[in-house]
């Protein structure tokens, strides 16, 4: 077993410790999920596992050695994939195996036994010539795992093995892990998708370097048993809004928009005679099973209760029926690879549309092309009418775009930063000097008005990118994987906002690979392999992938569907 | 404690992704090439057709005979001025690099036996070639003096002594000679540190020393994993060198292989220790090689006594060229190209760049990291 005894890692230049008086202890035999978000103390929980970095305070034991000062024999028992990929580019697959091998002293005789198990169950078997620069981000992921598992490790230590990874490589994953827990094996899965965190046998969850919650994935929401409901029949124009109005009511904790329902959580047990009528509005309520997630949020004190977004002052330029956003065709080449084939879709006013797909299956080369940084190889985009090709300047002026980084100016304060962006989207002195005025008051951003940006707190940098993106009024909002890194709560205050900006009719294009997101969206495209293989909302994309045996499939569920059938399409 | 298989595979991987890497095996094997050939075409501290004004105040044909000695020369091509004002404008445009003024009397004092003066002008706006066109007009001066006094006087009557110069080991004095082979300590300077500290940087940057560090690798392993294929990398290049030098640059090779292998043997081991070194401190490509460009290459190249002449620096320059290993390794290359073997030199020599060698390993080893 592994032993935190009150662990304390602060890292130089931190205003609070990484991980703070952490004490528990981790059994063997089953997969123990590091859930949390970004900047929680995950990965630092790893690390001080695998002794590549020391604790300021306390000590960690790995079966009975001290990972500081018996470093090496914690090693030898350990497998470890690091966040980022830990092979190899530029060496073929069976290259990073054998370098693996020799690296931890697998005997010679038994190497060709092990490789052959090893490629036979990561289905590499075919590619051990190629690359591992060629290989895709799964399969990447795979070798990975097949490197750390080379010594069949009694501690497997995996750092967000699932990260940018397709739906159906993730699943596999999960399969492969699980099929290497015995009795005697640690495995630590570190996530930040709370849906991942229910398939671990037990959670540890941290927010902030703190302890939220230990045991299994199920206790933390049975908590919540007979307070999470389901509300229906909402229509999609009022829905938005009808999530704000519920969150303002105090028995309710959390609401969010789940397809075409919205799910509430309340702070006492659901009334079925009653609380339809009193607090639902006489809309359809049905009571359902709490997840992870809902737990969570009650462990952090609930979603934040307020209105958020002032009205808008500059009306739309585009009219109401018309698309806000279209893609026609779009194609991007590099060479001979064809990152993005003929793509198409339109956006209508007020309208979240989610664009799917693993790293690299060609959203994020889309997306630059819509916001007119990639100029496409054959056809066109549209911003509020103008095109991106014949007139890129004006299109971009119509669009509200927010970098996955943080992509403003850290060494400008907060005020300064808005000055800026307000200059370059050309808003002349005083209007300027009213929408930063605005802004500030409406993200919250006051107290950080005259703090340079690069050292205020990330949720606070990611209302400021918001800001920014909206300082002109847009009619198009561009979100590239917004709230990647920022705790659940931050992520519903995020949501809300952009929920006002697109009841205000706002088109909102966002990818995300949050599969809860996905669900926020009015409309989803999934983009495999550079092509579009499917689109509609999130209630048409699951009823796609319904089947006797699986008669109420989750989003998940769709999309491995849905690739796997484009895969077939694709005539592999 | 080293396990060879686990060094063994740590060095071939190493192979593997130089020999992947178009821009290692750039800095590797090209970059050698451009330098030595910038160096022995490029680059030469010979001044030849200099362009050279002179000014006769005395159109005799004495003072035209001497005119014609200078144009004759390679090392001037001379340009005629009918007077001094002229002459000074032209230096002034930039016309001429040096002006030499012939008074009128010129060829009546050479008649009378006396050397008569001439006055030199100079552009020492490139202190270099004003040194270097000064000595030669001042001898071109000397030389012709001499040779028309003797002919006037007879061999009696001036230079009892007559002085007699042979150069030995690089009798053209060509400066090629000396130059190229110097550039193989800047050449082997970029590739031990340069190239050792950015490869081991990358993998900082892309995450896989976090996976290597995480088995059970030692220090020295990980150590000498980085340390040795670039060594070796590193003496192929200096290999590659010595043989363009030789076969295609004409430079003499006086000395063996052995030598050679052993004076490169010993700077490379200093550089690629310094290489890891770097990048054990800096992590980052671009920081590294900052730092690689400012604390190998750069005193390197002006430190090292190839280019500019050490014992012309100012004293405490000249120390500090004592801490920099190419300064012992110039003397060992310019030794074995244009002399030979010279064994009690080269020994001293190899020695002194052992000891710096020690410090830096010693520094490299216990800076390598086995965390993060």
């Amino acid at each position: 077993m592994i032993v935190f005894d009150s662990v304390e890692k602060s890292f130089p230049k931190m205003d609070r410790p990484a991980l703070d008086a952490l004490s528990i202890t981790i059994q063997p035999g089953k997969i123990t999920g590091l859930v949390g978000p970004d900047g929680a103390g995950k990965t630092t929980m790893l690390r001080l596992v695998a002794g590549l970095i020391t604790p300021t305070s306390g000590r960690v034991t790995a079966f009975g050695y001290d990972t500081t000062r018996q470093t090496r024999r914690v090693r030898e028992i350990l497998g470890y994939m690091p966040q980022k990929f830990g092979v190899y580019e530029d060496l073929t697959v069976v290259e990073n195996l054998n370098l693996y091998a020799k690296l931890r002293n697998l005997p010679r005789r038994r190497r060709r036994e092990r490789f052959e198990e090893l490629l036979e169950f990561t289905n590499l078997a075919r590619f051990t010539k190629r690359l591992a620069r060629r290989l895709s981000g799964g399969m990447k992921q795979k070798l990975a795992l097949a490197c750390a598992l080379i010594t069949t490790p009694k501690i497997l230590a995996l750092d967000e093995p699932c990260v940018g990874v397709d739906p159906l490589s993730r699943r596999e994953l999960w399969q492969m892990v699980r099929s290497q827990v015995d009795s005697e094996t640690i495995v630590l899965w570190s996530t930040s998708y709370l849906d991942e965190a229910e398939l671990c046998d037990e959670t540890i969850l941290l927010n902030d370097g703190n302890l939220v919650f230990v045991g299994a994935p199920k206790e933390l929401a049975s908590g919540l048993k007979d307070r999470v409901v389901r509300v229906s029949g909402v229509s999609a124009e009022t829905r938005r809004k009808y999530v704000s109005e519920l969150l303002l009511r105090p028995e309710i904790i959390d609401a969010t928009i789940q397809g075409s329902s919205i799910r509430a959580t309340l702070n006492r047990p659901f009334r079925p005679q009653t609380d339809p009528e009193t607090l639902f509005d006489g809309y359809s309520v049905a009571p359902t099973a709490p997840r992870f997630e809902d737990g969570f949020i009650e462990r952090l004190g609930g979603a934040t209760k307020r209105i958020f977004g002032a009205e808008r002052r500059a009306p739309l330029t585009t009219r109401n029926d018309e698309n806000v956003v279209v893609a026609d065709g779009l194609t991007k080449k590099f060479g001979d690879f064809v990152a993005a084939s003929d793509i198409s879709f339109q956006i209508k006013p007020g309208v979240i549309f989610g664009l799917l797909g693993a790293n690299g299956a060609g959203k994020s080369t889309t997306f630059k092309m819509l916001c007119g940084l990639l100029k496409p190889t054959a056809g066109d985009g549209y911003v509020g009418g103008a095109s991106l090709r014949r007139s890129p300047s004006s299109a971009r002026n119509r669009l509200g775009y927010m970098a996955q980084k943080f992509s403003l100016y850290s060494d400008l304060t907060v005020r300064q930063n808005l000055n800026f962006y307000g200059g370059v989207y050309g808003l002349a002195i005083r209007e300027r000097g009213e929408a930063i005025g605005r802004a500030l008051d409406e993200f919250d951003l006051q107290r950080y008005a005259d703090v340079k940006a690069g050292t205020i707190p990330l949720g606070y940098k990611q209302r400021l990118s918001l800001a920014v993106a909206t300082l002109h009024s847009p009619d198009a909002l561009f979100l590239d994987e917004p709230t990647s890194g920022v705790d659940p709560i931050a992520r519903r205050e995020f949501w809300n906002r952009v929920n006002q900006y697109a009841s205000q009719g706002v088109a909102v294009l966002v990818t995300t690979h949050f599969m809860d997101e996905a669900e926020y969206c009015d409309r989803l495209a999934l983009i495999l392999d550079g092509r579009k293989i499917a689109e509609g909302t999130p209630d048409d994309l699951k009823s796609l992938a319904t089947s006797g045996e699986r008669p109420d499939p989750t989003l998940e569920d769709a999309f491995i569907y849905l690739i796997q059938r484009g895969r077939n399409e694709g005539g592999r | 404690m080293i396990r060879i298989e686990r060094l063994t595979a740590l060095i071939w991987k190493e192979w593997l992704q130089v020999f992947r890497d178009p821009s290692a095996l750039m800095i590797a094997f090209l970059l050698p090439l451009i330098m030595i050939f910038l160096f022995g075409y490029g680059l030469s501290l010979d001044a030849t057709s200099v362009k050279l004004g002179v000014a006769l105040e005395d159109s005799s044909p004495t003072a035209r005979s001497f005119f014609n000695a200078l144009d004759a020369s390679r090392y001037f091509s001379a340009r005629y001025y009918t007077n001094r004002a002229d002459a000074e404008a032209g230096l002034c445009d930039g016309d001429v690099r040096a002006v030499l003024v012939i008074p009128n009397d010129f060829s009546k004092r050479v008649e009378e036996g006396t050397l008569g003066p001439a006055q030199l002008l100079v552009d020492g706006a490139d202190a270099n070639t004003a040194l270097i066109v000064e000595n030669y007009a001042t001898a071109a001066y000397a030389q012709w003096s001499a040779t028309r006094l003797r002919e006037l006087r007879g061999l009696d009557g001036f230079n009892k002594i007559n002085l007699e110069t042979r150069t030995i080991y690089n009798p053209e004095q060509s400066s090629r000679n000396c130059l190229v082979p110097g550039s193989t300590a800047i050449v082997l300077a970029m590739i031990g540190t340069l190239l050792t500290c950015m490869v081991v940087a990358r993998e900082w940057e892309r995450g896989t020393m976090e996976a290597t560090l995480a088995t059970p690798i030692g220090r020295l392993e990980m150590f000498l994993g980085k340390m040795i294929p670039y060594f070796l990398l590193g003496l192929a290049a200096a290999l590659e060198n010595a043989a363009v030098a030789r076969y295609v640059l004409g430079v003499p090779f006086r000395g063996s292989i052995l030598a050679f292998v052993y004076a490169s043997g010993a700077f490379l081991f200093v550089a690629t220790a310094q290489g890891v070194l770097i990048s054990s401190v800096c992590r980052d490509q671009n920081l590294a090689s900052q730092v690689a460009l400012l604390s190998s290459f750069l005193p390197n190249y002006i430190l090292s006594g190839v280019l500019f002449e050490i014992d012309a620096m100012p004293k405490a320059l000249q120390m500090i060229t004592y801490l920099f290993p190419a300064r012992y390794y110039v003397v060992c290359l310019q030794t074995i190209f244009m002399a030979g073997d010279v064994w009690s030199l080269l020994n001293r020599q190899i020695g002194c760049i052992a000891v710096i060698g020690v410090v830096f390993c010693a520094a490299a080893i216990a800076k390598t990291p086995r965390r993060l």
